[in-house]
């Protein structure tokens, strides 16, 4: 079954802002999906519609064949938000055990977890609460969370934003691992180089429609490059 | 369930570790260790305060109830708007959790802190009656559960205004105002009942009477009442007859009516949560 199947996905705000003006896509089961576009083409919003935080105006959504509008829809993902909160008196580990029962994880699972992800992530102060922690900090916290109780699907909203070299490449580490695993992944970046490195397939957004989507070999010439092709493709739209 | 008493228990972690939290409980100890010097000193009582009991009654439903209702709306102001704009929320709901579960555990944790407050004062007092020789006080502990009751309605309402409003201090704010009219339409409810009120416009206040929320009258607060109404004579609400009596036919209607108030508040939460946008 694939994780993700979108049709004809329409999102308008309440202020009559089109947001998603018919978007469909299909997600694959254990691919690592690009979601590409400017600022302002509608990426987190569609990123929103799937977990159910944003009610699409029409179209449909299925999320491991069931709708978005149950919860249940997302027993087995995990988010890392573009723009992570978490309780600022928790520290990590009470983030992570927070969110290990809600993601239903079993107790002694959620234990071992949490300690391997919070030591990859760099997060093994124990009496450190979030909010003393530096925004690099609250990005790898949100990552970590994001793999807890084995998704099978990982939606990622600008993973690598506030990290540094090193982090960028432990998440692409990471990336490559989830996907050896079979995880399916969706990630929505601006980094090019990034999508072009671990990605199967990607779409290029452009105000809310997909342009263009279907592996990278097809989209890109030979001779040229994702982020020319990129920038000819919104250029043109413009 | 597990969602709900998941996003309680972090919730409750989370007020537990602010510093306002804290700082009322110190400030109430303070205050209980003010009120045992005050009443040892018997003779102050006596010529000020009354007996000591008569102290700790008009302490409890005086300044410790505005001590406990700030502590109410402060621990609900945020319950719904603030983590529903600053993300807090999103990460909870992307989760295989509904909002008006989150909304829930929200509401299940301010009461959990409403109930601890009202116990935590009530032991002060306690504590401040026996220092002054006074046995346990029944009519004490049966004003802290009706006002645990009532501040539990009133969190509720802060958290159904904070579906509507982000702002925290705004909500607070509405509160309050919320709170000053229910009272004004009580007094006016009152005056219907003595029959100062009558004809259309009484119908009228009758009617916003019956749909605005109820508080449970405390027995403490009740027997002052009827002290002053037995020492004084001006002024029809003192003459007039039993405060309970005149806010319903009988307690029990008021107590069934009270307790679904609060159900059609939770629920209005809840599903204004469930239709919310998170930013």
């Amino acid at each position: 079954m694939n994780p993700v199947v979108v049709r004809d996905l329409v999102k308008h705000y309440r202020k009559g802002a089109k947001a998603l003006g018919g978007v469909s896509l299909e997600l694959r089961e254990g691919e690592t999906f690009g979601l590409l576009g400017p600022n302002g083409a509608g990426k987190t919003t569609f990123v929103k519609c799937i977990l159910g935080l944003a009610k699409p105006t029409s179209g449909g959504i299925a999320v491991f064949g069931r709708d978005t509008s149950n919860p249940a829809s997302r027993a087995v993902v995990g988010f890392a938000p573009e723009v992570p909160k978490f309780p600022d008196y928790l520290t990590a580990k009470e983030v992570m055990a927070f969110h290990a029962r809600l993601a239903r994880v079993p107790k002694e699972q959620a234990r071992r977890q949490s300690e391997t992800l919070l030591e990859e992530a760099e997060l093994t102060e124990q009496k450190k609460r979030v909010r003393s922690f530096s925004k690099g900090m609250v990005r790898r916290l949100a990552l970590a969370q994001a793999y807890l109780g084995d998704p099978k699907l990982v939606v990622l909203d600008e993973p690598t934003a506030d990290l540094d070299p090193i982090g960028r490449r432990d998440v692409r580490n990471k990336l490559m691992r989830l996907k050896e695993q079979g995880v399916a992944i969706l990630l929505n970046s601006h980094l090019l180089s990034e999508v072009e490195r671990v990605c199967d397939r990607v779409a290029i957004m452009h105000k809310g429609e997909i342009l263009a989507i279907g592996t990278l070999d097809e989209l890109v010439p030979e001779g040229t490059d994702l982020e020319t092709v990129f920038v000819e493709l919104i250029e043109s739209r413009r | 369930m597990n969602a709900i008493l998941s996003v309680a228990a972090s919730s409750i972690r989370e007020h537990s570790r602010r510093k306002l939290l804290a700082f009322f409980m110190l400030a109430s100890l303070a205050l209980m260790l003010v009120f045992i010097v005050i009443v040892l000193r018997a003779e102050d009582v006596g010529g000020t305060f009354g007996t000591p009991t008569q102290f700790v009654n008009t302490i409890s439903s005086g300044v410790l109830g505005l001590f406990a209702l700030i502590v109410a709306i402060a621990v609900s102001m945020g319950n719904v708007g603030q983590p529903f704009t600053n993300g807090e929320a999103m990460l909870i709901v992307s989760r295989p959790v509904a909002r008006w579960q989150f909304v829930a555990g929200k509401l299940i944790a301010s009461a959990a802190i409403i109930l601890a407050t009202c116990v935590v004062l009530g032991v002060e007092m306690q504590v401040v009656l026996l220092a002054a020789g006074d046995g346990i006080s029944k009519i004490l502990w049966l004003h802290w559960l009706v006002e645990g009751f009532n501040l539990i309605v009133i969190a509720s309402i802060t958290t159904l205004l904070s579906t509507l409003i982000s702002l925290p201090v705004v909500v607070a704010v509405v509160t309050v105002i919320v709170n000053q009219i229910v009272g004004g339409v009580g007094t006016l409810y009152r005056l219907v009942v003595l029959d100062v009120f009558g004809g259309f416009i009484g119908k009228v206040i009758e009617v916003v009477w019956w749909i605005t929320p109820k508080y449970l009258t405390s027995p403490l607060v009740e027997e002052q009442m009827r002290t002053i109404g037995a020492s004084e004579s001006s002024g029809p609400a003192l003459t007039g007859p039993n405060p309970s009596d005149m806010l319903v036919p009988n307690s029990s209607g008021l107590v069934a009516w009270a307790i679904a108030y609060l159900a059609v508040v939770v629920v209005l939460s809840g599903v204004l949560a469930e239709r919310k946008e998170l930013r």
